[in-house]
């Protein structure tokens, strides 16, 4: 007897525990004609927005506000408190999700508000997004995304003006045409960048497979680029890793470190500025440089016996190497070493 | 042997009918063991329907109890935003006594033009901008009543603002212009 009492109130606390997973809804449905020029705008949060292709020339959004909590009254209160609003002005779509107060719910993660959207790959994407996860397939039209404390996936950027802003987020793209990235406690992958990437990181980690150009400004990151056409690098408290740069690399470096493992058989220029830090290349793959111009103040510089130096000046805290070789393939050398290291092998 | 149970014993050995009558009928053994057996069935019947009865009191104990449970803990859900509050607070003074640590660390750096003002003046900029947002953030976790999403937020805010002034020392420390301090 006193086993199937103590069964019973088990049953009965996790009965009333259990109470607390119900979830609530309420959806919200909507569709708007999508001519070619339409932006679609959203300002959300606390959920996750996923985008689908559409059919036609309409975008169908399909909001749902959850709430997951014990009782009804308290997920009315929650789901009172959540507004979405969708409406369309002009050429512009427009989705707001507000929220408002609510009751306390005990540190526990207790309501969404996700989206799901169908649309055509041309309209232009203007969206504002945090505490949540963006689900992208391929976009033709421009997009501003700006995301905070979530996660993006987007398969194809292609838009002629595309930008992202990320801060404590972490983005996928797998193929991005011209961009604007900024991203701040973040962490970026990109699969293959088209046309001119600029890159403004801080306190974050990037993984670039392959890019044409990029314009990369880092502070205290880690940033990997595997293969590259034309890198100008600005970093302080970085370390840039690069794998292949075809042919020009310009860097100023401070108290970080900048490795390349090659440079393409058709390397060009490389300019670098180097304080506090040390510059290596791995494998300069046999190239000679038409001109050669290094200074270094309390610094050092490393070269292959190829390359002709044919003045050096070294002074106590100082050097200068000059020279070249005119039957070399690249053009220019040049690097301004201050206490740190430029090594080429 | 006495006298009296001589006479008990001739008693029984002159009546011997008499007490061999008495033995029980054919099929005895059967129908004991069939009244035993009727006999645990209803013990197990009145043990069933005890259960039975139990079971029915504990639901019906639940039913009123679960909506009593789940009222107060309405209430207490509406009425105490306190908990959190205080949490948020205890979390807030641990991430603002590091982070004073390590300004205090810089402030000797920059003292001894191992930070230049320009660093400094970052890290400083980066601190405000930190702290501005994680205000903003705190207000919103009143707002919403204690979300986890937004504390989480909150300690990131604050780990990567600590985590950012000491990659600074650390940094600064690993070049190769850096005098140690007992020098």
């Amino acid at each position: 007897m006193k086993k199937i009492l103590i069964l019973l109130v088990l049953c009965w606390s996790v009965s009333a525990m259990a109470q607390k997973n119900d979830q609530f809804t309420r959806v919200e449905h909507q569709s708007f004609d999508a001519p070619e020029g339409t932006i679609l705008s959203i300002n959300s949060s606390f959920g996750k927005l996923t985008f689908v292709r559409a059919t036609g020339a309409v975008i169908d959004v399909k909001a749902t506000a959850i709430a997951n909590v014990g009782s009804k009254a308290l997920a009315d209160k929650i789901l009172d408190a959540i507004s979405i609003s969708m409406k369309q002005k002009g050429d512009r779509v427009i989705l707001k999700t507000d929220i408002g107060n609510m009751p306390d719910k005990k540190g526990e993660t207790s309501f969404e508000v996700n989206y799901e959207i169908a649309l055509p790959s041309y309209v232009n994407l203007v969206i504002e997004h945090s505490f949540g996860d963006i689900a992208l397939d391929e976009v033709a039209g421009n997009a501003d995304i700006d995301l905070d404390y979530g996660a993006m996936y987007a398969k194809k950027l292609n838009g002629s003006e595309i930008r992202l802003q990320l801060d404590f987020s972490k983005a996928t793209v797998e193929m991005l045409s011209p961009a604007r990235v900024d991203i701040s406690y973040s962490s970026f992958e990109l699969g293959k960048g088209n046309g001119l990437l600029v890159l403004h990181s801080e306190f974050s980690n990037c993984e670039i497979e392959s890019a044409e150009r990029a314009e990369v400004s880092s502070s205290y990151d880690e940033v990997n680029i595997e293969n590259l056409q034309k890198l100008e690098y600005n970093g302080s408290f970085s370390t840039l890793k690069i794998g292949t740069v075809d042919l020009e690399l310009k860097a100023e470096a401070s108290y970080g470190g900048v490795t390349v493992e090659k440079l393409g058989k058709d390397f060009q220029l490389l300019d670098a500025s180097i304080s506090f830090g040390g510059f290596k290349v791995r494998n300069s793959n046999e190239i000679n440089f038409k001109q050669i111009d290094v200074s270094t103040e309390m610094g050092g510089f490393s070269y292959p016996k190829r390359f002709s130096i044919n003045q050096k000046e070294v002074e106590i805290t100082s050097a200068r190497y000059r020279g070249g070789n005119s039957n070399g393939t690249a053009q220019l050398l040049k690097a301004y070493v201050e206490q740190g290291e430029l090594e080429i092998n | 042997m006495t006298n009296e149970m001589k006479n008990l014993e001739d008693h029984i050995r002159n009546n011997r009918k008499l007490y061999e009558e008495d033995e029980p009928n054919n099929g005895h053994l059967e129908r004991f063991i069939n009244r035993l057996d009727a006999r645990d069935k209803q013990a197990k019947k009145r043990n069933i329907s005890r259960s039975m009865l139990a079971v029915a009191a504990m639901l019906l104990l639940g039913l009123i109890l679960t909506p009593v449970y789940l009222f107060f803990q309405d209430q207490a859900e509406t009425a105490a935003p306190a908990k959190g509050a205080v949490e948020l607070s205890t979390i807030e003074a641990f991430y603002q006594t590091q982070a004073n640590n390590y300004l205090q660390q810089i402030d000797q750096l920059a003292d001894r033009g191992m930070v230049n003002p320009a660093q400094k003046a970052e890290a400083l900029k980066r601190v405000e901008e930190l702290e501005k947002k994680n205000k903003l953030l705190s207000a919103q976790y009143a707002q919403l009543g204690g979300d986890s999403r937004l504390k989480t937020a909150i300690i990131r805010n604050y780990q990567m603002m600590s985590e950012s002034l000491n990659t600074l020392i650390v940094m600064t420390r690993n070049t190769r212009n850096y005098i140690p301090e007992q020098l």
